[in-house]
């Protein structure tokens, strides 16, 4: 059986890296930026895509 | 500093997203009626800027199948996963969207715009990620904005003004313009 993926196709489609706006890929739980690499958590089926200096705050202390 | 302040406002919203509703859903709300009058019956896809606990994708809802909020606060945006569970939902800030160029028809963003250090950013930002021809339904707080300042922000990022004014009865401004 396939996993279901953790967002939609349509909302992949137009999410972008919050910082090179560069277009993203699904990597298991995360997406990737396919231009400067920065990876974003989808937690529970929401994807975390702040910037650099934000993610810092919430990323290690959410993400459990 | 920016960056600070930031951070300080989003662990505000984080300590405080408990106590929103109660405290602000009625004049939100009336809010929320009033940008509901600039937007047509049926729409493509719609993006709600700092969606909060999710009281304008609520009503929202109805009008459009393909519905995004985002909000750089946790807590709120877990709020709005429960009120509104099969809207799309992204943990993200407004000065930096993460969208691609065009992704929306219409983006509407209520009392949020007053809170970003850089307002310029935001109003980039939100015409970057509407097609061209996109309609925009903005309002922010009379305390930081006239809405001649809005308006001028929005000129500023390449919108074309429809509309603008007070809200009537109401601490916001707002500004309706189209790419």
């Amino acid at each position: 059986m396939v996993a279901k993926p953790p967002i939609s196709k349509e909302l992949l489609e137009i999410l972008a890296c919050p910082m090179c706006k560069a277009d993203v890929k699904l990597e298991g739980q995360e997406l990737v930026c396919t231009k400067c690499g920065r990876r974003y958590p989808i937690v529970d089926g929401i994807p975390y895509m702040l910037p650099d200096e934000l993610m810092a705050e919430v990323g290690t202390r959410s993400r459990r | 500093m920016d960056v600070e302040r930031k951070r300080e406002l989003m662990m505000l919203y984080n300590e405080t997203a408990s106590v929103y509703d109660r405290r602000y859903e009625s004049i939100q709300k009336y809010k929320h009626r009033w940008i509901l009058r600039y937007l047509p019956r049926r729409m493509g896809s719609v993006l709600d800027v700092g969606c909060g606990s999710g009281l304008l994708l609520e009503l929202l809802r109805p009008l459009s199948a393909r519905l995004v909020g985002i909000d750089f606060s946790e807590r709120m945006i877990r709020l709005a996963r429960e009120r509104v569970p099969e809207v799309r939902l992204v943990l993200a800030d407004a000065e930096s969207l993460p969208f691609t160029n065009g992704s929306f028809d219409v983006v509407v963003s209520a009392t949020v715009i007053q809170n970003a250090p850089s307002p310029e950013r935001v109003l980039n930002e939100i015409a970057r990620v509407l097609r061209e021809g996109g309609l925009a339904v903005l309002t922010s707080l009379k305390r930081k904005h006239t809405h001649i300042t809005l308006r001028n922000l929005a000129t500023s990022a390449q919108l074309r003004i429809k509309d603008s004014g007070n809200i009537p009865d109401s601490e916001d401004v707002f500004c309706v313009c189209t790419k």
